[in-house]
């Protein structure tokens, strides 16, 4: 397999959503939203997401099926260990590089 | 049995995003959407449910949009590492038409300091053909700059045919009818006290601008029959000519990138000459063309013949450097 001639990349939208996940919980779509304070877009988020969990920084499941006829199953995110890897990697950069913007 | 709220869109997904799109996109967004709108209606919250069923809606039209872009951007294969590559260029192309256009409108908009502002509507069409092969010129050469996959290539040659096609359409009738408006409205407003504009009056007299290329072919072979100057023949040659600007510019720009890595600096400054040759052969063939010298098809298809001539040697010049290269190792 060739290695890649580009370091990970990681924008904004990415970095929060991997920040909102790295307290171990699972969340879904609407919950990270909410928990952005809107920073995150309902129209977007889940094309954001979909595109993290292809880069494999994100993994998901699906939970039981709702009740109800024609209901869908809820989707739900974790971090993964390259994401998390990622997400301290790009802290520490920011760190070194800008101290006055970091946490 | 009524469908569930948003199964349309999901069907329109299906068909333009594919099926990873709707299991990883759409339906994630379909499922919260639905829970959260079933347990608003349960809890009786009814103005809850249908403001969700509203953010559905457009969460999904968003979704689906950033999807279909996503994967006609990506189209023939898996996202690869020059898609960083294609994003600058296409952004730099688009920066730099909008410039383009601001500057030739800016000249333009001197004339409309004594008129409605709203005028400028008018005015901008007709910097838009020029602005689109410049901006594809600068994208390829600036944004670019160094070597790309054939996809790549793909992608800008179908970019720059649906810009050539747009630059037709809008030389042929729009600019010529945005002229038109702009005069009378412009005469409308600048006419000395004594006329009284609101009377009945003859359309004013269109100029060659203003004519669009049904109009210009019909005055030309008027023209052509009473011996008259050839300057109709060459606006007409031309309304044909500078829309194909903007595929043979992508190509000679995607040849000349494709042979020598260039950096950003280095493609500004070819992308500058590149679009200052073009014009200076179109201006000194249409001076050859109105004395007479040359027929005024030949002169207003020479930039693009010169230029794509340029694009068949680079080519051919780089596939007998490949060709070399693959003998003697």
């Amino acid at each position: 397999m060739s290695r890649p001639r580009h370091p990970p990349s990681l924008s904004a939208k990415e970095r929060l959503i991997l920040e909102l996940l790295t307290g171990g919980e699972e969340l879904y779509g609407l919950q990270m939203v909410a928990a952005s304070k809107r920073r995150l877009k309902r129209g977007t988020i889940y094309v954001t997401l979909g595109r993290m969990e292809r880069k494999g920084y994100l993994r998901s499941r699906l939970e039981e099926a709702p009740p109800q006829a024609g209901g869908l199953p809820r989707r739900r995110y974790a971090v993964t260990a390259a994401g998390r890897r990622l997400l301290t990697a790009w802290d520490h950069v920011a760190r070194h590089l800008m101290p006055e913007l970091a946490r | 049995m009524s469908r569930p709220p948003g199964a349309w869109l999901r069907a329109i997904a299906a068909r333009l995003c594919g099926a990873d799109a709707v299991e990883h996109v759409i339906d994630p967004a379909l499922a919260d959407f639905q829970i959260e709108s079933d347990a608003a209606a349960r809890d009786g919250q009814v103005w809850r449910c249908r403001r969700l069923r509203v953010g559905l809606s457009i969460a999904l039209v968003e979704a689906v949009v950033a999807c279909a872009f996503e994967r006609l951007w990506s189209a023939g294969g898996a996202a690869t590492d020059d898609e960083p590559i294609a994003d600058a260029a296409l952004r730099t192309s688009i920066v730099a038409t909008a410039a383009a256009v601001v500057l030739f409108t800016l000249p333009l908009l001197t004339n409309l300091a004594r008129v409605d502002w709203r005028l400028v509507v008018l005015v901008v069409p007709s910097a838009v053909p020029v602005a689109l092969p410049i901006g594809l010129t600068f994208g390829l050469f600036v944004g670019r700059g160094t070597r790309a996959s054939a996809r790549f290539t793909r992608k800008f040659v179908a970019i720059a045919i649906v810009a050539s096609t747009a630059s037709f359409v809008m030389l042929s009738w729009i600019v010529p009818e945005a002229n038109q408006m702009f005069r009378e409205r412009a005469f409308s407003q600048l006419a000395p006290q004594s006329v009284d504009v609101t009377a009945p009056r003859r359309p004013l007299a269109r100029g060659t601008n203003e004519l669009t290329i049904g109009m210009l072919r019909h005055e030309m072979r008027a023209d052509a029959l009473h011996r008259l100057s050839p300057a109709t023949a060459f606006a007409y040659y031309q309304r044909w000519a500078l829309p194909a600007a903007s595929v043979v510019m992508a190509l000679f720009a995607l040849a000349a990138t494709g042979r020598w890595h260039i950096g950003r600096f280095g493609g500004s400054i070819i992308a500058l000459s590149s679009c200052l040759a073009y014009w200076l052969l179109l201006e000194s063939a249409r001076w050859r063309a109105l004395d007479g010298t040359w027929p005024a098809a030949a002169a207003a298809w020479l930039p693009n013949l010169l230029f794509t001539a340029t694009t068949v040697t680079l080519q051919c010049v780089a596939r007998a450097g490949a060709i070399c290269r693959s003998r003697s190792g």
